[in-house]
C-alpha cells in the first residue's frame, strides 16, 4: 500500500472512529445503566481503539473490533469495582422488580430501569442485538461466547423484560415473579 | 420447548432479528398464519425489541474531545505529518518552478532559460474553450516543431475544463487541423483530462473525442508528471502567454 493511501486510510479510520460514539454509547448505557460511567468506558475505548488501529486488520470489521474493546472495558471495570458481583446469567429473581416502582415513570425511564435489572450477561447481548443490530455470529464474536449461548441469554433477556414492562404484568407483581422464575 | 409447528423460542427470536434461512422463516410465516400463540409471542418479542430502542435510541454521549493517541498511532501521526512536510516541500518546489515557468513569454519559453527545464519537450496546457486561445496554441506548436525539425523535440497539448471542448469530434471547427497535425508530426500529442470528460458525462453529454486526442489521465497528474520529467510548461490563459 503506498504512503499516501496509509495516510488515508489512517485518517479514514480515524474519522470512523470518532463517528462511533454515540453508537458505543448507547450499547454502554445499556450495560452499566450510568451515564456518566457509560461516557468514560466509550472514551476510553476510543482511546484504546485509537492506539490499536493498526492491529484491524479489516476495515469492514471496525464496529465488531470496537464492541469487542467495549466489552474488555466493561468487564475490567466489573472486576476493579464490583469484584463480587455475579456475572452469571442465574442471579436471583426473586426480589421485587422495577414494576412496582415504576408505574408512573416515563417509558424511556422504565425500560433502562427493567434493562438494569437483567444480569448483566443478557444486558450485554440485548443491548448489542437491539441497539447496534449485530447479528448472532457478531455477537458471539464479540463477547467471545457461543452461539447457541447468544440466543438462550438473548431469549431470556427478552422474555425478562416483556415481564418487567408489560402493562398487565404491573398489575400483578407475584405473577411477575413467577414468570421471571421460569428462566 | 417447540410447538406444533417446531419452532421453538429462541427460532422466534430469531425471526425477529432477521437470523433465520429463507426456508425457516416462511416456516415462521407460515405458523404465524394460523396459530394465535405464535403470533402472540412474536408480537411480544418485537415489543421488547421496541423498548430497547426506545429506552436507548435517544441516548446521547457527553461531548468529549477525542481521546490522545499513544504508542504506534502517535508514530502513525508523526509519519503523517513528516509525509506531509515532505509534501509540502515538493509542491512548494513545483509551484515555484511553475511561477518562474510562468514568467517567461513568448517562445523563450521552450528556450529553456531555466536551466532544470528541458526546453525540446514542451507542454502546453489549455483551460478553456476560447477557439483565439487553441489556435493560438496550435500555431505555436506547428512553428515549434517546423523550426526544430532536424532536433529531437516533443510537444504535448493538453486541455481540461472547457478546453476539452476544443478537442471533441464533431463539436470542433479545429478536428481537422489537429488530426492534420497529428499526422504530420509524430511527436505530438493531444491530451484531454479525464476529470473534465467525467464532469461531462454526470452531466449528461457522452464527449467523443478527435481520434488523435489520448484520454487516459487527469490533467494535473499529467502536468505534474511532465514536470518532474523536467518538460517545460506553459498555461496558456491569454495571447501573450504565446
Amino acid at each position: 500500500m503506498s504512503l499516501i493511501s496509509r495516510i488515508c486510510s489512517a485518517s479514514n479510520m480515524r474519522k470512523k472512529v470518532a463517528g462511533s460514539r454515540t453508537r458505543l454509547f448507547r450499547v454502554a448505557l445499556a450495560w452499566c445503566g450510568d451515564q456518566m460511567l457509560a461516557d468514560d468506558l466509550v472514551q476510553e475505548t476510543m482511546g484504546l481503539a485509537l492506539q490499536k488501529i493498526h492491529q484491524l486488520r479489516d476495515p469492514e470489521r471496525l464496529n465488531a473490533w470496537l464492541y469487542s474493546i467495549l466489552n474488555n472495558c466493561w468487564k475490567q471495570h466489573l472486576r476493579r469495582y464490583r469484584p463480587h458481583e455475579d456475572l452469571d446469567d442465574e442471579r436471583a429473581s426473586e426480589e421485587p422488580g422495577p414494576e412496582i416502582n415504576v408505574g408512573q415513570m416515563e417509558v424511556v425511564a422504565r425500560v433502562r430501569c427493567a434493562v438494569a435489572e437483567l444480569p448483566v450477561e443478557q444486558r450485554r447481548v440485548l443491548a448489542l442485538v437491539d441497539l447496534e443490530g449485530s447479528t448472532y455470529g457478531e455477537v458471539a464474536e464479540i463477547l467471545e461466547i457461543p452461539i447457541g449461548t447468544v440466543m438462550s441469554r438473548l431469549h431470556r433477556a427478552r422474555k425478562s423484560l416483556f415481564a418487567l414492562l408489560d402493562n398487565s404484568s404491573q398489575e400483578s407483581p407475584q405473577q411477575t415473579a413467577a414468570l421471571r422464575r421460569v428462566k | 420447548m417447540k410447538d406444533n409447528y417446531g419452532l421453538d423460542e429462541l427460532t422466534l427470536n430469531a425471526y425477529v432479528d432477521g437470523q433465520l434461512e429463507p426456508e425457516l422463516e416462511r416456516r415462521v410465516l407460515n405458523a404465524m398464519d394460523t396459530d394465535r400463540d405464535i403470533r402472540e409471542q412474536v408480537c411480544q418479542l418485537r415489543r421488547a425489541k421496541d423498548w430497547m430502542r426506545t429506552g436507548y435510541g435517544d441516548a446521547q454521549p457527553t461531548e468529549q474531545p477525542m481521546p490522545a493517541c499513544k504508542k504506534h498511532y502517535s508514530r502513525l501521526q508523526t509519519g503523517i505529518a513528516a509525509s506531509f512536510m515532505a509534501l509540502a516541500i515538493g509542491m512548494g518546489g513545483g509551484l515555484l518552478g511553475y511561477i518562474c515557468a510562468e514568467r517567461e513569454t513568448g517562445t523563450q519559453m521552450a528556450a529553456g532559460s531555466l536551466g532544470h527545464e528541458n526546453p525540446h519537450k514542451v507542454l502546453l496546457h489549455l483551460g478553456d474553450a476560447r477557439p483565439e486561445h487553441f489556435q493560438a496554441v496550435l500555431d505555436y506548436a506547428e512553428d515549434f516543431l517546423e523550426e526544430h525539425r532536424e532536433r529531437d523535440v516533443q510537444v504535448e497539448v493538453i486541455a481540461n475544463s472547457g478546453g476539452i471542448n476544443l478537442m471533441r469530434s464533431g463539436g470542433s471547427t479545429f478536428e481537422s487541423r489537429v488530426r492534420e497535425l497529428s499526422d504530420k508530426y509524430s511527436n505530438l500529442q493531444f491530451v484531454a483530462c479525464m476529470n473534465a470528460l467525467r464532469n461531462l458525462r454526470k452531466e449528461g453529454i457522452e464527449p467523443v473525442m478527435i481520434n488523435d486526442v489520448h484520454t487516459g489521465t487527469t490533467a494535473v497528474d499529467h502536468i505534474v508528471k511532465r514536470l518532474q520529467e523536467g518538460w517545460t510548461y506553459r498555461k496558456v490563459d491569454n495571447l501573450s502567454d504565446i
